[in-house]
């Protein structure tokens, strides 16, 4: 199966965040949805470090806005945020 | 359980095999030193979160009744941050120290000497001991308080110390109309990029809001003083966010350095204190704890990361990640904290 540039995105970011945060996907009923910081998943210093992450690995920057938006408390905000991101500089 | 110094590591960095999630190439290099950047990339690295935070920094003097208020424990590296902010940017600081029942008698005496020979103003807070006992009890047994990727970095114990310190910082800034709230964070204890965070204060409390949470549940409903910042400090204050800066990020230099630089304020290092810490009596129960609950030094992270940037030889982090304090060594901190083995 060819995966499409988003579920390629998705699959980056999940791969990111289990391994970053320690968790796993449904066995704690978080899902794509989940709001990773309300849940308790990410604090406010693995937000910088999730922040970092981001811009390095899709050369993109993060202002203070969006990070204060929902554009990065879920894995599907995360992958829709990335792909506005990238499409943004063309 | 394996020996610390038994443990197979990354043949750079030290980081061991028990870490979580980590894995290595056919040289023994972890993740984390596989992806590393070179000298070069990390002195532009450096020098861009520098500039970030400097910028902050100018933009933000002058503008209370303290430009900045420095979260100072009177150990190594809040002594030298401390001495950066007013030597290399003129602030105006405010040294604030939490006594959490573990201070040192000579941390103490430093805190007072560095902060007279700064010339710079000075507050010890001291919560209720009941409190705290309870607290660092409580965070013993639970193991529950931090989310589960925070023990990578930090040892349970610790980590609610470190938020009630910081919420305490935050506070007396708005209290002070403080546009800047520093604290002696090294590499690894946070990520690069934290040198500078503009942190929104509604944002900040909803992030935390779940652990928060957990602690009222664990410690009690006082602990809301402690943990919680209040909405309407926050609106009085007429503020939406602060300024967090952490300067040892954007320096390059390591412990002896530090020491040596520090010395001339009338710094002394404390003589038991343990290996990784500077001022505080209860750090080595806290790593004791963590090595047998994770199997790994609460300290390593930190360890490495100073090794993958130059600032710490291999043979010294191996030193302070392998040498684990024997629990037989700690019965003053597990009597005052009321801990008995069966808890751990």
């Amino acid at each position: 199966m060819v995966l499409t540039k988003t579920d390629q995105v998705k699959k980056e970011i999940e791969s990111y965040l289990t391994k970053q945060f320690l968790f796993e996907f449904d066995d704690q009923n978080i899902t794509a949805e989940t709001d990773l910081f309300t849940s308790g998943v990410i604090d406010s210093f693995g937000c910088v470090e999730l922040v970092s992450f981001l811009e390095k690995k899709y050369k993109i920057k993060v202002t203070d806005d969006e990070l204060l938006s929902d554009s990065i408390r879920s894995v599907h905000a995360l992958v829709d945020f990335i792909e506005g991101k990238v499409n943004e500089k063309g | 359980m394996k020996k610390a110094s038994d443990l197979i590591r990354c043949t750079r960095c030290t980081l061991p095999e028990t870490f979580p999630n980590i894995g290595f190439n056919e040289q023994g290099l972890c993740d984390y030193c596989q992806e590393f950047p070179d000298v070069k990339i990390l002195d532009s690295e450096r020098t861009e979160i520098r500039e970030n935070m400097e910028a902050e920094i100018h933009k933000s003097k002058g503008k209370g009744e303290y430009d900045c208020i420095v979260a100072f424990s009177g150990g190594k590296d809040s002594t030298y941050t401390l001495m950066h902010l007013v030597r290399a940017y003129n602030l105006n600081c405010l040294a604030v120290t939490i006594d959490n029942g573990f201070v040192a008698k000579q941390a103490v005496e430093n805190c007072y000497t560095v902060t007279g020979s700064l010339g710079v103003d000075f507050i010890m807070f001291k919560p209720a001991s009941d409190f705290m006992m309870n607290m660092y009890k409580t965070s013993i047994k639970t193991g529950g308080v931090q989310n589960q990727a925070t023990f990578k970095r930090v040892s349970s114990v610790c980590n609610s110390c470190i938020n009630l310190i910081n919420n305490h910082m935050i506070k007396l800034a708005l209290f002070y109309e403080a546009p800047l709230v520093a604290g002696g964070y090294i590499g690894g204890q946070l990520p690069k990029n934290a040198s500078m965070i503009n942190m929104n204060l509604i944002q900040r409390e909803q992030i935390k809001r779940p652990m928060f949470e957990k602690y009222k549940t664990l410690f009690g409903t006082g602990s809301s003083k402690f943990f919680f910042i209040r909405d309407n400090l926050i609106t009085s204050s007429g503020r939406n966010s602060i300024a967090i800066i952490n300067p040892m990020l954007t320096v390059s230099i390591g412990e002896e350095e530090i020491i040596d630089s520090i010395r001339e304020l009338g710094w002394v290092r404390p003589q038991d204190t343990g290996q990784n810490s500077s001022n505080c009596l209860l750090n080595d129960l806290g790593v004791a704890i963590h090595y047998k609950k994770h199997k790994f030094h609460a300290y390593e992270f930190e360890v490495a990361e100073q090794i993958r940037c130059g600032l710490m030889n291999r043979e010294l982090g191996l030193k302070k990640v392998t040498e684990i304090p024997d629990f037989s060594e700690l019965s003053y901190q597990m009597d005052k904290i009321g801990l008995a083995m069966s808890d751990i």
